[in-house]
């Protein structure tokens, strides 16, 4: 047996495990003439006996009394069921806090969506106009409703509800044209929109409506709606300038 | 009552203080038949024989004295739980060794998913620095020594994979034979031969990395 082969058993040696028949012997042999070897063998043997440290400490007789006793009183315990051992266990426990969890959330989105489906109040806001022009009367409660013009003059009228927040630009550009020529008739521009915005609408014109023909015989008005949606341009001008309206049977 | 059975000797290896301690080895398999039979007094008696070969392997393979403890309850509730599919030709010693390593690889797996109890903030290691430093003060140099060695092959033997750590264990520190070791591990025995040789490698240039590093 050459060294590399000694080397390769000596941990088995040093520990004494080497199964193969007559390699201890010849191990043994190969050590004491190889000096190499045997301080590689010293080696091992210091490193066998280093792990041989890893003692556990002394257990006294409270720990395994405790041990026991534990043991016991576990063992001695009732089974519990298979209900208790689904729902009773930790994870079984858990399960239920997030079912309760759960449920609670499911409750309270319902309630929401009940309460929300109940009470779509139109945030209703009528552009003041003075004596002239149409009237606008905007609702947000749906992305369909956008504005609804009602045309000729009025008196003052202010806020029917809380300001909402202004709508995108795209709706409005959407609902308000340019430029808006004068008519005599209030028309609702949105069949669909909500009863109560359409009773504004109506109150509002059925108002001014004896005010229109002698107003509008005096003014012309113009709006121009700029890019930024809350910039409007409202241009009133005389309809005497010019060609004498009263005068012109295309009236 | 099986002769087989009849063979198995205690795996009580020390004596508790007073050293009044009855021979288990002829009662032991009467005991593990009553306790089959869901005697818990006659499995008391199974525990008393075999708890410090238990918690000594439990300690050795867990590496503190409380990882150790909950290991050996687990051990013993398992063995009763599954006294009843022991057969009695079978090696006490090796069944109830086979429980505590599994036992022992559950807790580990834990301890890696937990980060818990670590060798860092293991209260064993700050006795042991406390050794060392009282060994230090009261110039015992050989105590110190001594509590460093055994501090650095903790620390190696915490630093070997799972199962190399077990083989050796059992081999080089139980005293197990390598068919014995391969049969509680589940493997074959030249898998085992060479687990336990790759860990005395690690072993030997761990410590010997680590003592030149104390040295200088």
């Amino acid at each position: 047996m050459n060294c590399e082969e000694v080397k390769a058993n000596l941990s088995s040696y040093v520990a004494g495990d080497i199964e193969v028949a007559g390699a201890r012997e010849t191990v043994g042999a190969h050590l004491l003439h190889c000096e190499a070897c045997r301080a590689l063998a010293a080696e091992w043997e210091a490193s066998h006996r280093l792990l041989q440290l890893h003692q556990p400490p002394e257990f006294d007789a409270a720990f395994f009394d405790a041990l026991r006793r534990d043991v016991l009183r576990q063992i001695s315990e009732p089974r519990p069921s298979l209900f208790a051992r689904l729902f009773g266990q930790p994870f079984g426990q858990q399960a239920l806090t997030y079912a309760a969890a759960f449920s609670l959330l499911v409750c309270a989105a319902l309630f929401a969506a009940h309460f929300l489906r109940r009470s779509p109040t139109p945030a209703v806001e009528v552009a003041n106009k003075e004596n002239v022009g149409p009237v606008e009367v905007q609702t947000n409660d749906t992305p369909e409703s956008g504005s609804h013009t009602v045309e000729g003059p009025t008196k003052n009228v202010e806020s029917l509800a809380p300001q909402p927040p202004p709508p995108s630009a795209a709706r409005r550009r959407r609902a308000r044209p340019a430029f808006n020529a004068s008519r005599r008739e209030a028309r609702v521009e949105h069949p669909t929109a909500p009863p109560e915005t359409r009773d504004v609408a109506e109150q509002v014109a059925r108002a001014s409506n004896a005010e229109t023909a002698v107003a509008e015989r005096e003014m012309f008005r113009i709006e121009l709606q700029t890019s930024d949606p809350n910039v409007r341009i409202i241009w009133l001008t005389p309809r005497t300038t010019g060609v004498d309206s009263s005068n012109n049977p295309n009236r | 009552m099986p002769s087989e059975v009849a063979g198995i000797a205690c795996m009580t290896d020390k004596l508790p203080p007073g050293g009044a301690f009855e021979d288990h080895g002829a009662t032991l398999p009467a005991h593990i038949e009553r306790a089959r039979a869901g005697d818990a007094a006659a499995f008391e008696q199974v525990m008393v024989c075999t708890q410090h070969k238990v918690a000594a392997t439990a300690w050795r393979l867990l590496g503190n004295r409380e990882d150790a403890r909950d290991a050996a309850q687990e051990v013993f509730l398992r063995a009763f739980k599954y006294l009843k599919s022991y057969r009695p030709e079978q090696d006490f010693h090796g069944w109830l060794y086979r429980i505590t390593v599994n036992v022992c690889r559950d807790i580990l797996r834990r301890r890696g998913q937990a980060g818990a109890r670590t060798l860092a903030n293991d209260p064993e290691r700050g006795e042991l620095s406390a050794l060392e430093a009282l060994a230090g003060e009261s110039d015992t140099e050989e105590a110190a020594v001594l509590a460093q060695q055994r501090a650095i092959v903790r620390r190696a033997l915490h630093a070997l994979p799972e199962k190399e750590r077990t083989a050796l264990v059992l081999r080089d520190l139980e005293g197990l034979s390598t068919d014995e070791v391969a049969r509680v591990m589940g493997s074959r025995p030249a898998t085992v031969r060479s687990q336990v040789s790759t860990a005395r490698g690690k072993i030997k240039v761990f410590c010997e990395r680590f003592l030149r590093e104390k040295r200088v």
